[in-house]
């Protein structure tokens, strides 16, 4: 074999990676030829470099920090899609029920029931148009509470998103 | 392989975010230099790196072998990494400055590291990858095929001619011989 051939195969040679026969003809043409040997030493020299070199080169500080951020953010947009579908399917499923019970010949009772529940809502409505001043304080009261309970639900919710950021 | 390796990949595979926490932690070095390897460029590594480690956490189901973490690790990263490429090339941006040094140096001689860096970005990016791997992280010829996508003979001639090619640049750069670098 000659030069061209050998330097071919000195790059597996230097891996540990050529076949067997062909490494006895490649340790049989180094030892005599100062060319090749020296190609052979230049790929040891360039794997040390190549070593120091990517020592030198340093992953950013806050690189782990990052990353999680990213993870999180993408596990929190994956939760929200997953609700958000989940409330779609409610809503169509709550209309088709709907929808499914008026056609059908429940549906009379339940036509029924509704207008028993607006007599009851008009009779309140005119119950409370007769008592004056004291109207108002109903209502107030009604917003206080319903305040109350929205401020409750807003702190549940942001514990929970809390929860999930620092997990 | 280590056994703890291999337990925290499969703490992460059921989605806990403490072991993908350790898995970031432990592998973050190799995704960001063989990014940076490819890419030679810091802003780009870390980008890949980001996407690496989330398309690490959506596919890490698919992994049927925690043995082989390493090989898809270094395959995903390879991918995105050569994305990046091809997005620059269709929409080439002005670079502000090239980045040839960082600020830490070691034991590395400040002008044997240049001359490496001006040589190693003259090569394309498929000698730099392979020889990232092959050099840095020591895929052995059958790995480098798999995470490549090449036949093993194209792995032998493109790593040949990667060395020879990089040996070339360098002794123009520092003459006769490579040894004392």
């Amino acid at each position: 074999m000659e030069c061209k051939d050998i330097q071919e195969l000195l790059s597996e040679y230097g891996d540990g990676e050529i076949a067997e026969t062909e490494l006895q003809q490649v340790k049989a043409h180094i030892s005599v030829c100062g060319d090749c040997r020296q190609m052979v030493a230049d790929q040891q020299t360039l794997k040390g470099m190549f070593q120091e070199y990517f020592q030198s080169v340093k992953t950013p500080l806050q690189m782990e920090q990052i990353v999680l951020q990213q993870i999180r953010r993408s596990r929190q947009d994956a939760q929200v899609l997953r609700l958000t579908m989940a409330f779609l399917a409610l809503i169509v499923l709550i209309t088709v029920g709907i929808v499914g019970i008026m056609v059908s010949p429940i549906g009379a009772l339940v036509r029924g029931l509704l207008r028993v529940f607006f007599t009851v809502v008009q009779g309140g409505l005119y119950t409370t148009s007769t008592m004056g001043h004291l109207w108002y304080s109903v209502v107030v009261a009604f917003c206080i509470i319903l305040a109350g309970v929205s401020l409750f639900g807003v702190m549940r919710l942001m514990r929970a998103v809390n929860d999930e950021v620092y997990l | 392989m280590r056994e703890e390796d291999i337990k925290v990949i499969r703490a992460a595979r059921q989605g806990k975010l403490d072991a993908l926490s350790v898995l970031v932690r432990n592998y973050q070095d190799f995704v960001y230099k063989t990014a940076y390897g490819v890419l030679q460029n810091k802003s780009d590594a870390e980008d890949v790196t980001q996407e690496t480690f989330l398309k690490v956490y959506q596919s890490l189901k698919d992994l049927r072998d925690e043995q082989t973490f390493p090989t898809w690790l270094a395959r995903i990263t390879v991918r995105k990494s050569l994305d990046v490429i091809e997005r620059k090339r269709r929409q080439p941006v002005v670079e502000l400055k090239e980045e040839q040094c960082d600020d830490t140096w070691n034991m590395f001689g400040i002008e044997a590291r240049l001359d490496l860096d001006r040589a190693f970005r003259q090569l394309d990016q498929d000698q730099r990858t392979i020889l990232v791997l092959r050099e840095l992280h020591g895929f052995d010829y059958d790995q480098l095929a798999h995470v490549l996508d090449i036949p093993i003979g194209t792995v032998r001639s493109r790593l040949h001619h990667a060395r020879v090619k990089l040996r070339r640049l360098l002794l123009n750069e520092r003459g006769e011989t490579l040894n004392g670098m």
